[in-house]
C-alpha cells in the first residue's frame, strides 16, 4: 500500500510536468516552472504536504545529480568547438561565479543582521 | 562489444547505458564519501572521468550516449516540479523576511550572468555562445527552455550551468571564509541563487537549514530569470 502511494506521488510529479507542458503552449514559460507553480498552489490550498509526496520529493531532489550526468557529458562535445576561447570562458565563469557567490551572501547577511538589530524579538538568528 | 549491441536494439542499449550511468553515479558517491565528503572531490568530477573512460573503450560517441540516456535528462523536468515541496515549507520564512530574501537573490541573479559576459567582453565569441551564458545560474530544465527562447545553444547552456554549479559547490566554503559569511540563511541563499541544484545539494551537505535556504535561492532565481530574460529579449528584438 505504501509503495502504491509513493508510485502515485511520483506519477503526479510527472503528470504536473505534462500539464505544465500543455500550458506552456499558451504561456511562454518553461513547462517545469509551470508544473512547479501548480504544485505550489495545490499545497497552499491543501495547507499540508502529503507524507508520500514529501518522501518522494526528498528522494528525487537528493539524487537529482544523477539526472545531470548525460547533459554534463556534453562538456566533451563543446570542448573542441570552443577550444580557441576555452581558457577565457572557463576563467570568466569561475571568477564571476565566486564573486557573485560572495556578494550575494554578503548582502543577505547584512540585511539579515540589520533586521535582527531592528527587531530583537526576531527568533531567526542562531 | 557494447557498440555492436547498440546498433541492433535501441531499448537494450538504453537499458545498458542507464545501468552504467547509475552504476557510475553510485561509485562516484562511494568515492566521495570514502575521501571524507570534501567539496573538492565533487561526485560529478568522478562521474565525468569514469564515463569518459567507459565511452572511450566502448567506442560510443557522446551524442549517441546522450540519446541512449535521454530519459534521465527528461526526468529533470518532473524533478524540478518537486522543488515546490521545499519551497512550500519556506513560504512563511519568505513572508517574514521578504526583503532580506528577495534583494540578495535579485542582485545575485543579475550579477552572475552579467559578470561572466563582462569578463568575455574583449574575447571574440559567437553571439549564440554569449547568449548561452545568460542562463548560467538557473537549473538545467529551466535553462534549456529559456535558452531556446532567447537564442542560446541549449546543449552548451546546460554544460555552462553544470560547470557553474560544480564551481560554486567546490569553492563555497572558501568564499564564505574570505567574505566572513557565518549566517546559515546567507550561505544557503547564495549557494542556491548562484549554484542552482548542484549548489543546493552542497547546501544540504552542509546543514538542513543551509539546504532549505539554498532551495529558496534556486527556486526564486530560476523563476525570476526564466520570466525576466525572455521578456527583456522580446522588448529588445
Amino acid at each position: 500500500m505504501q509503495w502504491f502511494k509513493y508510485a502515485l506521488a511520483l506519477l503526479s510529479l510527472v503528470g504536473l510536468w505534462f500539464i505544465g507542458l500543455g500550458l506552456s503552449t499558451f504561456i511562454p514559460l518553461p513547462a517545469s516552472l509551470l508544473g512547479l507553480l501548480i504544485l505550489l498552489l495545490g499545497l497552499v490550498w491543501l495547507k499540508r504536504i502529503p507524507h508520500a509526496l514529501l518522501t518522494v520529493s526528498q528522494f528525487v531532489l537528493g539524487h537529482m545529480l544523477v539526472l545531470f550526468v548525460p547533459a554534463t557529458m556534453g562538456i566533451l562535445l563543446y570542448g573542441e568547438t570552443l577550444a580557441d576561447n576555452l581558457l577565457w570562458l572557463v576563467l570568466s565563469i569561475v571568477i564571476s561565479t565566486l564573486i557573485s557567490l560572495g556578494i550575494t551572501a554578503w548582502v543577505c547577511q547584512w540585511l539579515w543582521q540589520a533586521k535582527t538589530v531592528n527587531s530583537p524579538a526576531s527568533n531567526d538568528n542562531e | 562489444m557494447l557498440s555492436t549491441y547498440s546498433a541492433q536494439n535501441p531499448y537494450l542499449s538504453a537499458i545498458i547505458w542507464l545501468t552504467i550511468t547509475i552504476g557510475v553515479y553510485l561509485i562516484s558517491l562511494v568515492i566521495f564519501r570514502l575521501l571524507g565528503r570534501r567539496p573538492v572531490f565533487h561526485p560529478m568530477i568522478f562521474c565525468i572521468a569514469l564515463l569518459t573512460i567507459v565511452l572511450f573503450y566502448a567506442g560510443v560517441g557522446v551524442t549517441a550516449y546522450q540519446a541512449h540516456t535521454n530519459v534521465l535528462t527528461w526526468l529533470l523536468g518532473p524533478a524540478t516540479v518537486a522543488l515546490a515541496v521545499p519551497l512550500y515549507t519556506q513560504l512563511s520564512s519568505i513572508r517574514q523576511n521578504t526583503l532580506a530574501i528577495m534583494l540578495p537573490i535579485l542582485i545575485g541573479g543579475t550579477i552572475a550572468p552579467f559578470l561572466a559576459l563582462a569578463g568575455l567582453y574583449f574575447v571574440v565569441l559567437d553571439k549564440h555562445v554569449r547568449l548561452s551564458l545568460l542562463t548560467k545560474s538557473i537549473t538545467s530544465p529551466l535553462a534549456i527552455e529559456t535558452s531556446q527562447h532567447i537564442g542560446g545553444i541549449p546543449g552548451l547552456a546546460v554544460v555552462i550551468v553544470i560547470f557553474t554549479g560544480i564551481v560554486g559547490a567546490i569553492f563555497a566554503s572558501v568564499v564564505y571564509r574570505i567574505f566572513k559569511i557565518t549566517s546559515a540563511p546567507a550561505q544557503g541563499l547564495a549557494l542556491g541563487t548562484v549554484g542552482h541544484a548542484i549548489g543546493t545539494a552542497q547546501g544540504f551537505q552542509m546543514s538542513q537549514k543551509i539546504g532549505a535556504f539554498a532551495t529558496l535561492g534556486l527556486c526564486i532565481n530560476g523563476v525570476l530569470t526564466a520570466i525576466i530574460l525572455p521578456i527583456i529579449f522580446f522588448l529588445i528584438s
